[in-house]
């Protein structure tokens, strides 16, 4: 694919007929390919406003689509969906029907920061990543995303304990998102481990899923942080829900 | 009285029992030959490594990262705080940044943990820094060559650095396309290091690896695929996330692509502890998945 941003083309505005002869040149085929224009009226002008009241979403505004996100992204080299400068410039431009049709992809960056280290007009393409997965899953077009199920797992233990016990946060991971608690590669894990570790290690092991790790002067610093980030996110709510006109962004 | 003395952040994957447990080991193996003291900072807290965008803001992480290193300013006085996970030392190192930046971020910060009822306050008087950069500038690779009395002689490596010690912020004078202390380390320990990895700051996907996990092991494969293609026979890294995933996929990658995989991951860190005539278990060897037998041999061999 030459000009891979042709798939961003829909289909059926491409069009090539099979045999076509003008002023007497045959140009059949690819010789005539035309897009079709389109004309869209469904901008939302305030929607860059709502993705900035997601949390990594703050700088989108600053975007001047030079491309080197998309470019570096260790996601794009696998799957050419993926394009966060495209979806810069729809959040901008406020084309949300644009940006629903990849609403399944989004959320599968893998935070490697390559967009963000490398971009000149520090927009934090990373961060406007979990912004619109944010959305997706605020408005509804997504379920709650595994990313974001496995951050509030991981989360609610940090609240819980102030320190995470890795095993745990994977086993009930997997347990939230219909997985199997035992997939092959961690029986393999788990059979290997065994050849070279005595028993009393796996036991260990068990009893760490049991007597959780903590921190002990942790006290109210979970139920604090809690209480804030639902304060926070009533607070970004409200700013999303006010009238354009009435706010500077 | 030790030569140098450090505020150490271990973070949850140090800890016994968990992933990243043998890396602490050799930490403490190669620290005690370079006598380097590590005080752990008392009673510490999770980073906040997976919470990035939970939402309410960034304000959770930093107040999390803050009343670490607000204790370590309390106790350690005078001491830069040092971490050897990559995962604590971005976090850490973020909100030092970001607090130093923000007055009113860092005013939030401290009312949060007010409201906490911890009698704590941060101020920002301690640098942040990674175990790596510890060994490059405080001690200089000629420091960090006078305790290594056997030599990897023989051994090739592939220094795969990955993300997060390498973007945004990387070690202390080194590229973010092509670091190269790695590479100085395995050499000052007598290995040959593969010059031309050029999956060096490759991305394993690691945030992938339970929901996508195919597409956290294509990048898994690229990685090791340049390795064996540089001809390097084990792999050493700074990050227990990179660590971790290089290592324990190789089986379902050789399943899925049918692949022969069997490359060891081990951390700079246990090849400094075996160079400086550690055993096996001083090094944490025994805590690998896919064991580094050539290491193994070598740290079983009496010092000539």
């Amino acid at each position: 694919m030459a000009i891979h941003e042709k798939s961003l083309i829909d289909a059926e505005r491409i069009q090539t007929s099979d045999n076509l002869v003008l002023d007497g040149v045959d140009v059949s085929g690819h010789w005539n390919t035309m897009v079709l224009p389109r004309y869209l009226t469904d901008y939302d002008t305030d929607f860059a406003r709502q993705i900035q009241t997601f949390s990594g979403g703050e700088n989108v505004h600053r975007c001047w689509q030079c491309g080197s996100c998309t470019n570096s992204c260790t996601v794009y080299a696998q799957n050419t969906d993926f394009n966060p400068r495209y979806w810069i410039y729809l959040t901008n431009l406020g084309l949300k029907n644009e940006i629903l049709k990849d609403k399944d992809i989004i959320w599968t960056c893998v935070s490697c920061n390559r967009c963000t280290n490398i971009c000149p007009k520090d927009v934090k393409p990373e961060g406007v990543m979990k912004a619109l997965a944010h959305w997706l899953e605020e408005e509804g077009h997504t379920p709650e995303t595994k990313s974001s199920i496995f951050d509030n797992e991981f989360l609610d233990q940090v609240y819980a304990t102030g320190r995470i016990e890795d095993t745990r946060v994977l086993v009930n991971f997997l347990r939230k998102t219909n997985q199997s608690v035992m997939p092959p590669w961690l029986i393999e894990i788990g059979k290997r481990m065994t050849k070279y570790f005595p028993l009393t290690f796996l036991i260990h092991m068990g009893l760490h899923l049991v007597f959780k790790p903590r921190t002990k002067s942790w006290g109210r610093t979970g139920e604090v942080l809690r209480e804030y980030v639902h304060e926070q996110k009533e607070i970004a709510r409200k700013a999303r829900a006010m009238p354009k006109e009435a706010v500077h962004v | 009285m030790a030569r140098k003395e450090y505020s150490f952040y271990p973070g949850c994957s140090s800890e016994r029992l968990t992933s990243a447990s043998n890396y602490m080991v050799s930490v403490e193996a190669m620290c005690k030959k370079l006598d380097v003291q590590l005080n752990e900072i008392p009673d510490w807290n999770c980073c906040g490594a997976s919470i990035g965008y939970a939402e309410g803001g960034e304000l959770p992480r930093h107040v999390m990262n803050a009343r670490n290193l607000a204790i370590s300013e309390q106790v350690n006085k005078g001491q830069d705080v040092v971490a050897t996970c990559a995962a604590c030392w971005l976090g850490a190192r973020e909100t030092k940044d970001r607090l130093a930046h923000d007055s009113d971020l860092l005013a939030e910060t401290n009312e949060a943990l007010r409201e906490a009822g911890m009698n704590l306050q941060y101020k920002g008087e301690q640098e942040v820094r990674h175990m790596v950069e510890v060994l490059i500038e405080d001690l200089g690779y000629d420091e960090l060559k006078k305790p290594v009395v056997k030599s990897l002689e023989g051994i090739k490596f592939a220094g795969y650095v990955g993300c997060q010690t390498n973007r945004p912020f990387g070690i202390v004078g080194e590229s973010f396309e092509n670091p190269k202390y790695l590479d100085k380390l395995v050499e000052i320990v007598g290995g040959e290091p593969v010059e031309k990895y050029d999956q060096k700051v490759t991305c394993c996907g690691g945030a992938l690896a339970f929901s996508e996990p195919e597409k956290s092991q294509a990048q898994i494969k690229k990685i090791i695929e340049s390795a064996y293609d540089h001809g390097a026979e084990m792999i050493v890294t700074p990050c227990p996330v990179c660590q971790m995933n290089v290592e324990v996929y190789q089986g379902q990658i050789n399943k899925r692509y049918g692949t022969k995989f069997n490359m060891p991951v081990t951390y700079y860190s246990q090849l400094m502890a075996v160079a400086y005539g550690g055993s096996a278990k001083d090094a944490g060897l025994d805590g690998q998945i896919i064991r580094a037998r050539k290491l193994e041999e070598i740290a079983a061999k009496g010092v000539r």
